[in-house]
């Protein structure tokens, strides 16, 4: 079976995001040459900084800030109202753990902050979060430039 | 300000570029795996853009994206979670339509009774019952009415009449009634229960009322327990 390697790449990043989300996710480190399989370096970059950020900041206010953005930003391939409904029911009855959510189950569900710190279990401040992770981006770009620069 | 926190999520949407196309074309989830993904009984291992033999071999994530780009299987999964939301709710639904602060007094006061049926059974079985002794009679006297014997009587017979030698006065132990703590111990639970969930109720009423913000994590600590305590 022929791959598109760009398709590929992009699900491969997608694949990074989930496992973060699940906290099953492999060391950053070892997952560089993954994400930037068609050699989009920015994009690698980006969920590479969410990585680091994970492991050194607390992993949960990672994780809350990926569900968030899936939950608002990442299209449903279909409009499915059960699927928001049953989501928000299982944490309002605390029934559903971070560790068993994928990205297409939280797709399109429009979870309100209040609902993702009771999936988390605890609260956090989302803006300090997307602080840290941007720091860190520019802190891989600046190092990927240096390296640039030497060779 | 707000320019900056634009800029913030545009940063990140950037990252949640929707995918097109499935890595495994032509091969869809059979409706068992898609039964078992909803359920969370997939197994989750890190594994990306590999044709296993088994069709029926699905990862949690091959699922979740597969059916993120066809549209064929997002519509089973909408199928299968409108009749899981119509499915007729179980008894934990129905457990779990009740407010908490109901279902939190429930449970601790069923854990009342049973710690005290269980203490009542033990002490019961392992302690001899109270008793006391009726007043004293004479033999004689016990196929008749109860009578309380009078020593002094008895006394004065035999001295000035020689009637009745002295006997032996036989007094009789007999299990005692329980004392009323014990008797409506029961009650006196329900009781202080039932006051303790009124004000849970009151408690969690003056709660909702207030605007729903996000307290502080210090806040949050403070529930009726802690205050009660």
């Amino acid at each position: 079976m022929e791959h598109d390697l760009s398709a590929l790449a992009q699900q491969i990043r997608l694949a990074y995001a989930e496992h973060l989300m699940r906290c099953t996710d492999l060391p950053p480190a070892e997952m560089e040459d993954f994400l930037s399989l068609d050699g989009d370096l920015d994009q690698a970059r980006r969920w590479l900084a969410i990585g680091y950020a994970k492991r050194r900041y607390d992993p949960d206010h990672v994780r809350g800030l990926l569900v968030y953005l899936f939950s608002n930003y990442y299209p449903s391939p279909i409009d499915d109202p059960a699927k928001g409904e049953l989501l928000k029911q299982a944490i309002a009855r605390k029934r559903v753990k971070l560790s068993e959510l994928t990205i297409e189950k939280i797709s399109g569900t429009r979870l309100e902050w209040a609902e993702v710190f009771q999936l988390v279990g605890k609260e956090f401040n989302p803006t300090r979060v997307k602080e840290r992770i941007i720091e860190i981006y520019e802190e891989l770009k600046g190092a990927d430039h240096e390296r640039t620069a030497q060779r | 300000m707000n320019e900056q926190h634009n800029d913030e999520w545009n940063w990140f949407r950037k990252l949640l570029v929707p995918r097109w196309g499935s890595v495994r074309q032509g091969r869809h989830p059979s409706r068992a795996v898609l039964q078992a993904y909803m359920k969370g009984q997939l197994r989750d291992l890190w594994r990306v853009g590999v044709r296993p033999l088994d069709p029926e071999n699905w990862t949690l994530t091959e699922v979740s994206q597969h059916t993120l780009t066809c549209r064929d299987c997002a519509r089973q999964l909408a199928l299968l979670r409108r009749q899981e939301l119509e499915r007729s709710p179980s008894w934990r639904d129905l457990w779990q339509g009740f407010p908490s602060a109901i279902r939190a007094h429930l449970v601790v006061y069923a854990l009342a009774l049973l710690v005290l049926f269980a203490g009542n059974a033990f002490f019961v079985m392992v302690l001899p019952p109270p008793i006391v002794s009726l007043p004293c009679s004479a033999p004689g006297a016990l196929a008749g009415p109860a009578q309380p014997a009078d020593p002094q009587s008895a006394e004065l017979n035999w001295r000035f009449e020689g009637l009745n030698r002295p006997v032996s006065f036989s007094c009789a132990p007999v299990p005692a009634p329980r004392p009323w703590w014990q008797t409506w111990w029961i009650g006196w639970v329900f009781l202080i229960w039932t006051m303790l969930l009124g004000l849970h109720i009151l408690w969690d009423l003056l709660g909702s009322a207030t605007p729903q913000r996000p307290a502080p994590a210090s806040a949050r600590g403070i529930g009726f327990v802690s205050v009660f305590v």
